[in-house]
């Protein structure tokens, strides 16, 4: 009865994480952000983005709030008396908080949209995450996410490079889709063997 | 290397029973001298799985205060009476566990911890069973589907705005494209979309109602709603026609699912695994008169496997009975009535 002891882990890796769990074991594939810069980190749904801003908001020591659940429509966070912020979701901002955010110092924000437009005037770094990963950077994703649900030591799942390589021809920048196909796998998995492009190709990608 | 070890034993291997009281102790190797605040025992249940991970049941023992330790072992007896749910799960979408904690609280340094499942079945009060923080609320008032007003007044006012937001843009992109204007399709397109959509909310609102001026209001009768595994349900639709009624047919369905939502706001997503599916075609092509009073029974078997029902914030394990009556020529009839399986 004690879960996914036979594959010598405490969950299946890839399952949904707490903000602090994807915080911790978060890849980046940017550079956190200078003090005093503005970064826009654009990127459509899935791609990791919401993951980078976590980990850049524990870097700086930033409040994190997201535009689309901010009750009446208006961010919360106290603007005017922060040094740095991260903002998710700031395509759905209220204009006047773009605009106040755009004054704090350090300033990350997340987008499906290029918003450099309207941060008035101010300089902005962009960031993309909507290419896909190269098949080193999955692979560290994957192993990190094995590595966080390990249950004890000794041989754990993983994935073959044919593996690694079919689930970036098939799903490209998209990262929740891999997640959600990683999990049927390791749903299915009997024991701590590597997962290959047949275990994948099982009706699942 | 960390100064101290922590393990957690038990005094007899589980799996535990509700009302059970479980003995163990918490052992610290100890390899340099450390100072602590505190040795504290977390319990709490946790799900995992595809759904955003939620907790409760939370309680906390301090098992020795402020102290220190010189290098050795020492040994912290406890025992606690195992909690009557939320049950240990383990299926595919969603998983219930039950978590033991041990957490050394050193000042200005890493804490060491250690923790273990706590495998918990039910025990001899299983209708008492915990089955989910959100188990009550929900399950004392929710409304069938269709049911009251209240739902059909929501849909018409969602199809009403969707159709009049898609007039207003398909007549701009049908104006657009009449002087020539190509850039007039998309919102002309999309403009039908939404009347479509609209359209479409609004029938699936008031389609009961339209049925109910054919074959009156159908009452479903099901028992019993809280039932367990092995066991089974009888469901009977009684009908009383204000017009003759040509029936295709009367289908009930037994439908049992994990549903779960990962995410939030614009992310949010509902992931669905079916659990247990039966459908039973309980008549079909039966012209119905104004003057009868007819009904139709059927009953479930409810698998010996069935998983029990639990409400969490974000995951469910849930049940229900749907009723479909296929009307020729006219709107169609449906409703759900959710039912809960308990532990036997």
């Amino acid at each position: 009865m004690i879960p996914f002891a036979h594959l010598n882990l405490r969950f299946n890796p890839f399952g949904e994480l707490t903000e602090s769990e994807r915080t911790r074991i978060a890849v980046l594939r940017a550079a956190p952000p200078a003090v005093g810069s503005c970064v826009q980190v654009i990127a459509g749904c899935g791609r990791g983005k919401t993951a980078h801003l976590f980990a850049f908001a524990e870097l700086l020591g930033a409040p994190y709030e997201r535009a689309d659940v901010t009750p009446g429509g208006r961010l919360i966070s106290p603007l005017a008396s922060l040094a740095a912020f991260v903002l998710d979701e700031a395509q759905l901002a209220d204009r006047r908080d773009l605009v106040a955010a755009a004054r704090v110092e350090t300033l990350v924000l997340g987008t499906h949209d290029d918003l450099s437009g309207r941060l008035g005037g101010r300089e902005v770094r962009t960031v993309r995450l909507d290419e896909p990963p190269s098949i080193d950077v999955l692979a560290e994703i994957v192993r990190r996410r094995i590595e966080h649900a390990r249950r004890a030591e000794g041989p754990v799942p993983s994935l073959s490079a044919g593996a690694l390589a079919l689930l970036l021809s098939k799903h490209g920048s998209d990262l929740r889709a891999v997640e959600g196909t990683l999990y049927g796998a390791f749903q299915r998995l009997a024991g701590p063997v590597a997962v290959t492009e047949k275990d994948l190709s099982n009706g699942e990608v | 290397m960390a100064k101290c070890d922590l393990r957690i034993v038990f005094a007899t291997p589980g799996p535990f029973h509700a009302g059970e009281i479980v003995r163990g102790e918490v052992t610290a190797d100890v390899y340099e001298s450390v100072s602590f605040n505190k040795l504290t025992l977390h319990r709490e249940w946790r799900t995992h799985g595809r759904g955003n991970k939620t907790t409760g049941g939370a309680t906390s023992t301090v098992l020795a205060p402020a102290g220190e330790w010189s290098p050795g072992a020492y040994r912290f007896p406890f025992e606690f009476q195992v909690p009557n749910g939320p049950f240990t799960y383990r299926g595919n979408l969603l998983n219930v566990d039950w978590y033991l904690r041990a957490e050394l609280d050193v000042p200005w340094a890493f804490d060491p911890k250690n923790e273990i499942e706590i495998p918990v079945l039910p025990g001899p009060s299983p209708e008492l069973a915990d089955r989910g923080p959100e188990f009550a609320a929900h399950y004392a008032t929710v409304r069938r589907k269709g049911g009251g007003s209240g739902g059909m007044i929501a849909g018409l006012a969602v199809g009403t705005i969707f159709a009049g937001v898609g007039s207003v843009m398909a007549i701009i992109g049908v104006t657009s494209l009449a002087v020539g204007k190509f850039d007039g399709f998309c919102p002309g397109s999309m403009g039908l979309i939404f009347v479509v959509t609209g359209a479409g909310a609004g029938y699936m609102a008031i389609r009961n109602r339209l049925a109910q001026r054919r074959i009156g209001r159908p009452e479903v009768s099901i028992g019993p709603r809280d039932v367990a595994p092995g066991g089974a349900i009888d469901v009977r639709i009684q009908l009383q026609p204000a017009a003759v009624v040509e029936l295709a047919s009367v289908k009930v369905t037994l439908l049992g699912e994990e549903v779960v939502v990962s995410g939030s706001g614009t992310n949010k997503t509902t992931h669905r695994h079916t659990l247990h599916e039966t459908a039973l075609v309980l008549a079909s092509d039966r012209t119905l008169s104004p003057h009868e009073l007819p009904h139709f029974d059927g009953r479930f078997d409810i698998p010996a496997s069935a998983p029990w029902t639990f409400k969490a914030s974000s995951n469910e394990v849930k049940w229900r009975v749907t009723v479909h009556l296929d009307i020729r020529g006219w709107p169609d009839w449906s409703d759900e009535h959710p039912i809960v399986v308990r532990p036997a």
